[in-house]
């Protein structure tokens, strides 16, 4: 058995392996790297001094003692400058992001967890972005490679809930300029169209691979970059192939900014028929190691209030099946997250945190 | 790693005790340059290159993969693994294999995984990925704080948790780096002004120093093997050309030269000498193979064209022959420490390898395995026959 989806009467659900109810509230980016700083490592060595003993006793421990369900997308933001707001058509980035999790690593762990498929290499964060020619044997034997790699490991896994594609791909254009070269200096109407043909025979091309190498789990598809915007025709392209609509969103901090992201998510949801993983949200205020990380949040007692005020309305949603947390341990690049540099929670956030959580994963579906 | 007869458990030759230091070291004397095992006995690389899984995971070959190992654990224990043991080599020598037509590799293995391999090995770091057969090669500002924030991070994944395993012979890094100047001054405005040479002298440095100083800030004992230098063959993305400054400055960053190039020794030869000479450096051959035609691979394959034809042989028997050469020679050099043959099982694109997709050993495993089991005797014996060795360097 695996998770699956339920459908009926207008109101999905996640359905877990045992046939319940499964709200995923999932903590992303849980990176040991983090805790292996000069300022830190020795820390980590009185604490763990294993990858297995920060995994049994710091994630798992802590994730459950937060009320969280699901390991997140691991990968975590490592370096890279991000001085300036979340502008994501200003000028580029390039954000170094660590290693993900081995499977052996995820299912060890014995707490439901999401996979990511990196199809292409297309990431807004990626200061180095490489646009596939879809159409090429060598995007398809590509496509090969990953799935028999990749979902061997995980096809009889009851805690794998489903493959996630590509973290913020750039289907609007990205900020370097670069582009899928079929669609390179087509006006915006003419790229649309194009943009549909381009994204059918990705979403096609992958779905189909995985689905021969593991038909029992679900595919979480693109983690879209909601703030940026998601164009019509790759939703179109992608509601015949890929079963969950996710979306990163960050909105802000605001009574307005919230009801934006709902507002939002409900309209995308709307246009798909899919139901909705918010794949990637989060807040921060400034600290002892990143005081250059400001916000309108001034504490992190106004951080946990957010995170109330902004999930909590999204529980009384038909479609709508999770979140995920974005940032477990504050490292030099990020900057944020739910422990400090020196692996302490911020008891101001987890505690709130801790409130909602027990809520949403008991809370029976409307 | 168990032990074999007149082998310690790294596969150093009990037969000279040296000084034992916990890790492996490199050592000169007037006999030339080795590799000394923690136990203090003299190492020969025979390693292993490109280890990856996908290639049982086909749809012809994943009933293998399942009912004889199952998970990626047991087909390390007990497909690699055993397999290497079984042929007496010696060494993981970096596991990305080639897995699709414009030459995208796997990743590479986790820390843990080799480690728990049991096995020795050399992992490889991507500190920065400017191989020039990558489609996506990206070059990046060397002076730059991202460039040390990246190495920082590479650092923690790869030798905070390394740092005291002794099986750990030594960090490589970039396979075939791609030293264009004209792709670094794109994005390093501090090259402005200054001519060529002295450009990307000054980049090959910061390179290696940058480099360096990561891994030395989480692991002070083990050896660095550097980049895969790529030698003077031909790739299908064009022909390759190291330039003299990356032997000179260098030396001060690494312990080994790793040369990446698929020739026979005495092609070799005459370069490895004048680059090993420019650095001080033992050298570590550590990618090339000899193949022969299989159900995948026709004599005609355009694999063989552009001078890697001088890789191919008639048969499995040839090839294994082809092996023991090519090991006597360079260990006879006094400088050569070791090498990494290519490529453990046969996938659909690179097409050769010591396995079939099947998991099915070829012939030349055999006669390897009868070399490696007297390693350190027939290396011996070879050089006593052969008048290879240079003036001076008899070990």
């Amino acid at each position: 058995m695996t998770f699956r989806l339920s459908h009926s009467d207008g109101a999905w659900t996640l359905v877990d392996p045992q046939g319940e109810p499964f709200v995923s509230v999932g903590l992303n980016h849980v990176d040991e790297t983090n805790l292996k700083y000069t300022h830190n490592h020795d820390l980590w060595k009185q604490r763990y001094g294993s990858r297995r003993s920060w995994i049994a006793d710091g994630v798992v421990e802590d994730l459950r003692s937060w009320g969280f369900n699901t390991i997140g997308w691991t990968q975590e933001y490592v370096t890279g400058g991000w001085g300036e707001a979340l502008d994501w058509f200003g000028a580029p980035i390039d954000l170094g992001h660590s290693l993900p999790w081995s499977a052996a690593d995820l299912i060890s762990s014995g707490m439901p967890y999401v996979v990511q498929i990196r199809v292409s290499e297309i990431e807004d964060w990626n200061g180095h972005p490489w646009f596939p020619d879809v159409y090429s044997e060598e995007f398809d034997a590509y496509c090969e490679y990953l799935a028999r790699s990749i979902c061997v490991d995980h096809v009889d896994s009851e805690n794998l809930i489903g493959y996630f594609l590509v973290d913020i791909p750039a289907w609007l254009p990205h900020a370097s300029g670069a582009d899928f070269a079929i669609l390179r200096g087509l006006d915006e109407r003419s790229r649309n169209i194009k943009l549909y043909d381009v994204a059918y025979r990705y979403y096609e091309t992958i779905t189909r691979h995985i689905r021969a190498a593991d038909p029992n789990h679900l595919v979480l598809g693109d983690r879209y970059n909601g703030n940026k915007g998601i164009p019509g025709a790759v939703l179109t392209a992608m509601k015949h192939f890929v079963d969950v609509l996710s979306v990163q969103y960050f909105p802000e901090p605001t009574a307005e900014g919230r009801q934006e992201m709902v507002r939002r998510l409900r309209a995308w949801h709307e246009y798909t028929g899919k139901p909705v993983l918010l794949a990637d949200v989060g807040n921060w205020t400034p600290t002892t190691l990143n005081p250059h990380r400001t916000s309108a949040l001034e504490s992190q007692a106004a951080r946990g209030a957010d995170y109330i005020a902004a999930l909590e309305p999204l529980l009384a949603e038909p479609w709508f099946l999770g979140w995920h947390w974005c940032g477990y341990v504050e490292n030099t690049a990020r900057g944020w997250g739910l422990k400090d540099p020196w692996d302490e929670p911020y008891a101001d956030v987890v505690t709130p945190i801790r409130e909602l959580n027990a809520r949403a994963t008991r809370l029976p579906r409307p | 790693m168990a032990e074999r007869d007149g082998f310690d458990r790294y596969g150093g030759d009990l037969r000279t005790q040296l000084a034992a230091t916990g890790f492996f070291r490199t050592e000169k004397s007037d006999s030339g340059w080795r590799l000394v095992t923690p136990e203090g006995h003299p190492f020969f690389i025979v390693g292993i290159a490109h280890v990856d899984d996908s290639a049982l995971k086909y749809a012809e070959s994943i009933d293998v993969y399942r009912e004889r190992y199952g998970s990626r654990s047991s087909w390390i224990s007990d497909c690699v693994v055993a397999s290497l043991r079984g042929w007496g080599f010696n060494a993981l020598a970096w596991t990305k294999q080639w897995v699709s037509p414009q030459m995208r590799h796997s990743p590479e293995w986790t820390p843990d995984e080799y480690r728990g391999s049991g096995f020795p090995y050399i992992p490889h770091i991507d500190f920065l990925s400017f191989e020039r057969w990558n489609q996506q090669a990206v070059y990046k500002d060397v002076f730059g704080t991202d460039f040390e924030d990246w190495c920082d991070y590479q650092a923690r994944y790869w030798c905070a948790p390394l740092a005291d395993d002794p099986n750990l012979v030594g960090y490589a890094y970039t396979a075939r780096p791609h030293w264009d100047i004209a792709r670094f001054r794109e994005v390093t405005p501090s090259l402005e002004g200054l001519d060529d040479h002295e450009a990307l002298r000054r980049v090959v440095r910061r390179y290696y120093q940058v480099t360096h100083d990561a891994i030395r800030r989480y692991d002070p004992d083990h050896l660095i093997f550097g980049d895969l230098v790529e030698g003077a063959d031909t790739l299908p993305t064009g022909p390759s050309e190291p330039p003299p400054v990356v032997f000179t400055e260098m030396g001060e960053y690494v312990d080994v030269l790793s040369v990446n190039w698929y020739h026979p020794f005495d092609i070799m030869r005459e370069s490895l000498d004048a680059w090993q000479r420019l650095c001080d450096k033992p050298v570590f051959l550590s990618d090339s193979a000899f193949v022969a035609p299989n159900d995948l691979l026709t004599r005609d394959d355009p694999l063989f064209e552009g001078g890697w034809e001088k890789l191919r042989v008639q048969d499995e028997k040839e090839r294994g022959e082809a092996y023991v050469e090519m090991v006597e020679k360079a260990y006879a050099s006094g400088y050569v420490v070791g090498w990494g043959w290519c490529s453990f099982m046969q996938n659909k694109v690179r097409k050769y390898g010591l396995k079939s997709r099947f998991d099915e050993p070829y012939e030349c495993t055999e006669i390897m395995q009868d070399f490696n089991s007297h390693l350190y005797a027939n290396l011996d014996a070879a050089v006593s026959k052969r008048s290879h060795r240079t003036e001076g360097a008899a070990r």
